[in-house]
């Protein structure tokens, strides 16, 4: 198998995992009913280490499964995520990462996109849900819970070899 | 190559970017209940195992980090429950009383044939991954007799409380709607005042839930703290099972009934263990 192809495949395992996670132990953590989007920092990071087309594709697959497991509409999750996995594989190699600042930045970003994709496709199809609630305090704690996240995970992420940038191995 | 097939090939990841975004916007399209059900059906199926398996080792590590600290205030409940034991004797005796008197109201008021259904106890292994829809996943699914449409409570605060009812049904899992969720509606009525509406589940957020259609009459007859029932009218949930308390009362001059604030008897964050009824339906 080429590596890339494998590389791609350990990512949407790990994506696949966060996603069971997201909805079984880190209920416990969250803040008033808010819990960490894990998957949507896992995102940015592929997107910005290995371009538009590892991120769009781990962006739509991981959008698929969460789909599965919510009570969203399949391709709910899929639409943002593919997206912002796009979007921000158009960055690759143009962001310097820091440890702290940058990660804190393209993740608050990345959390508003969401947002604001989400709620639109809620307007156009006309889905019910329960979530920000006209932009309210609970999308705000969910950018700064994903921000201050970010700077751990992308460091935790960086120690795997799947996550190396392309110029390594191509994609 | 065409000229297409260049187009396509020198813009690869734009066209594949635009084709998965296309595909995405089909399947919300076509998303209805009737033609997704299959493969949500078999997607859940797969992945609850996961989700059963993740849930268990979380309570067994939780467990074992709890039970030092839980061994030390143990000791200290020992002394209380002590010193609570010797007033209990005393209480015991008037509860004899109060047990046969009970037992004869309840004859009275017919309340032995209150809740003539089979319960199916679960677990709730799993919520929404996401923080924009609210449903609860529980570990009982078509193999343990759940289908769709059936009603789920919970035991809290000494009441049984609704929770939702079952809208997926996997081989090992259910998919619960809570009945915060904006979707759920609930036929309900006043314990005490007995005037009926709809409860429904607020936009504003979660755990809050609203009460329309209440007769304008009602402002001076409802209290506050009163309890809220199923009032079984439309046939999904079963009559007299509590929802919640009357926490606001909102009566605009512009509308033509009355808006009612409630708060659910079931504590939704620590929402453990359920009970699907079997209501034969």
């Amino acid at each position: 198998m080429e590596r890339s192809a494998r590389n791609l495949i350990i990512i949407i395992v790990i994506l696949a995992a966060a996603l069971l996670l997201q909805s079984t132990l880190l209920e416990r953590a969250a803040i008033k009913g808010v819990k960490p989007d894990i998957v949507l920092i896992i995102l940015v990071f592929v997107s910005l280490r290995k371009g538009s087309m590892a991120g769009q594709l781990s962006g739509f697959i991981s959008g698929i499964i969460e789909d599965l497991l919510s009570l969203a509409p399949l391709g709910f999750h899929a639409f943002s995520r593919t997206l912002i996995g796009f979007l921000y594989g158009l960055f690759e190699g143009n962001i310097f990462l820091d440890p702290v600042f940058m990660p804190l930045i393209v993740v608050a970003a990345a959390t508003l996109i969401k947002a604001i994709l989400s709620s639109l496709v809620v307007l156009l199809f006309s889905i019910s849900t329960s979530g920000y609630g006209s932009w309210g305090v609970r999308l705000f704690i969910e950018v700064g819970y994903n921000a201050l996240l970010s700077p751990f995970l992308f460091a935790l992420l960086g120690l795997i070899r799947a996550f190396k940038p392309r110029d390594k191995d191509k994609m | 190559m065409t000229r297409v097939q260049k187009i396509i090939q020198k813009r690869k990841v734009g066209v594949i970017c635009t084709s998965l975004v296309l595909v995405s916007l089909l399947l919300i399209l076509f998303s209805s209940r009737s033609l997704t059900i299959r493969p949500k059906e078999i997607g859940q199926s797969f992945l609850s195992v996961f989700q059963i398996s993740i849930s268990r080792i979380g309570s067994w590590i939780g467990d074992s980090w709890n039970s030092i600290s839980e061994l030390r205030r143990l000791q200290q409940e020992l002394g209380l429950a002590r010193q609570r034991l010797a007033e209990y004797e005393g209480l015991s005796r008037d509860l004899v009383e109060l047990r046969q008197e009970n037992a004869q109201l309840k004859e009275q008021l017919d309340f032995s044939r209150a809740l003539p259904f089979k319960q199916i106890p679960a677990e709730v292994i799993g919520k929404d991954p996401g923080n924009l829809f609210s449903t609860i996943v529980i570990n009982k699914g078509s193999s343990n007799g759940l289908m769709r449409g059936m009603p789920v409570v919970a035991f809290q605060r000494g009441l049984q409380g609704l929770a939702g009812k079952v809208i997926e049904v996997s081989l090992f899992s259910a998919t619960v709607l809570p009945i915060f969720d904006p979707a759920s509606y609930v036929a309900a009525r006043l314990q005490d005042s007995r005037y009926d509406g709809l409860v429904s589940g607020s936009r504003l957020g979660q755990g809050r839930l609203t009460m329309q259609y209440v007769k304008k009459l009602a402002k001076n007859e409802v209290q506050y703290g009163e309890l809220v029932i199923s009032s079984g009218m439309g046939g999904v949930f079963p009559k007299g099972i509590h929802i919640g308390r009357v926490r606001e009362i909102r009566a605009r001059s512009y509308e033509a009934s009355l808006e009612l604030e409630i708060e659910p008897i079931v504590d939704f964050s620590r929402l453990e263990y359920v009970f699907v009824l079997d209501t034969g339906g």
